[in-house]
């Protein structure tokens, strides 16, 4: 897991696959930054994850309430076909989410590009 | 390849035992001598449909070698030897059939007119047979599984073709195509099942990593009809878009299909509907940032 801060947002990127433990790191770095680094968006850059099963993506819808509590928001990028058609196949709540392909795209919506 | 049933219990099935073989042995003394008269007038029979000047006026050596094959067809069915390669043998006139996708109709007819002609062939010598009634009926037993081996292979290989066919047409049914700079575009057209619903999905989202579409225009107006579970699927497919950083619009709404989803109760959600494909594009390129008035005035009349 690395993270980048570029202004006011943090971009947390993982790696081919979820462990408990990056899902830890994740989970302290995000709100750590949201509570006293002054980001106001997590940027989830997943492209990389290759499998997402549905326990981790709830820890993940988890860890974006946490950070809407504290008063940010959070973006997930980069999610592929594979993931995306399992989590609906199996009727994860989705709602709400926001999305991206590209890093690139998620830092043009959220105006963060030079 | 293999036989599904074994060849014991299809004997069984068609009640062919042992002592009909040896009744169609002893018939084929008599009735081998006969094969040059019956394939004539099995052929002078044929004659008179319009399969015969379909498959033989242009070919008069297809002619020759069609009743060449088929005296040697009648030789080991009075051979009667029922083994592999009996319905080997028979499995490849099926398979000859198929190819020229001769109707079974005129297959069937032909093999009761041979049943009849043979038959009556071998009442004509009834002298020369003991028990000749018997043996009447063991050879039309034999011919009924002689055409049956031969049909079945005839609808499996037309089974196989139409599964063939429509896994292209499945393919060809689904076109995801790119209309704009990160503008997708989905016409759906016919009847959705969920196995095409499955595939929709799949094209979609490969096609939105592939060109990092923005928007993804699902046309419905060509959908022959819409009931909960295709309404769930679409929406379904929207979700999935969403996921990856694309909008879903679903264009060509008819007053209908609104009407059953309201009535039915699905829950469209978030999902951008339009009754004409002209607004969802419109819609699209507003998203992509298309300025509206680089697309000239010739839109709708605003007075």
């Amino acid at each position: 897991m690395i993270s980048t801060q570029i202004r006011d947002a943090l971009v947390v990127t993982a790696g081919t696959e979820l462990s408990e433990q990056t899902l830890a790191g994740m989970t302290e770095t995000a709100l750590e930054n949201v509570r006293s680094n002054g980001v106001r968006t997590v940027i989830f850059e997943l492209s990389a994850l290759r499998v997402l099963d549905r326990a981790e993506f709830r820890e993940i819808r988890a860890l974006q309430q946490m950070i809407r509590m504290l008063g940010g928001s959070s973006v997930l990028v980069g999610l592929r076909p594979g993931i995306v058609m399992y989590l609906v196949e199996f009727d994860e709540d989705l709602s709400g989410i926001r999305a991206f392909q590209t890093l690139e795209d998620a830092l043009d919506a959220l105006a963060l590009r030079a | 390849m293999p036989l599904r049933t074994p060849i014991a219990e299809i004997l069984a099935k068609f009640q062919i035992e042992p002592a009909d073989l040896s009744r169609v042995r002893a018939a084929g003394e008599v009735l081998r001598a006969e094969l040059p008269a019956h394939i004539g007038s099995f052929y002078d029979w044929m004659e008179q449909h319009r399969e015969y000047k379909l498959y033989f006026a242009d070919h008069p050596s297809r002619l020759a070698r069609v009743k060449e094959m088929q005296m040697s067809h009648w030789h080991t069915f009075f051979d009667a030897e029922l083994d592999e390669r009996w319905f080997a043998a028979r499995r490849h006139v099926g398979g000859v059939h198929a190819h020229i996708d001769l109707p079974h109709d005129i297959y069937f007819a032909g093999m009761s007119m041979s049943g009849k002609s043979l038959v009556d062939r071998l009442r004509r010598g009834a002298s020369d047979i003991a028990d000749a009634n018997e043996t009447a009926n063991s050879l039309i037993k034999l011919v009924f599984l002689d055409t049956f081996v031969v049909i079945e292979e005839i609808s499996r290989i037309q089974k196989e073709k139409i599964a063939a066919s429509s896994k292209t047409l499945l393919e060809m049914s689904t076109p995801v195509t790119p209309i704009w700079e990160g503008i997708l575009l989905l016409p759906l057209i016919g009847i959705i099942d969920s196995e095409r619903t499955q595939d929709v999905m799949t094209k979609t989202l490969d096609r939105i990593a592939e060109t990092r579409a923005k928007v993804f225009v699902l046309d419905i107006s060509g959908v022959a009809a819409m009931d909960t579970a295709v309404a769930n699927q679409l929406i379904k497919i929207t979700k999935a878009t969403q996921l990856m950083g694309c909008e879903t619009i679903i264009s060509g709404v008819s007053p209908a299909i609104a009407r059953t989803l309201v009535e039915l109760g699905v829950n469209i959600g978030e999902v951008r509907t339009t009754s004409t494909l002209r607004d969802s594009f419109e819609l699209a390129l507003r998203a992509v940032g298309v300025d509206r008035g680089l697309l000239g005035t010739n839109g709708p009349a605003k007075s």
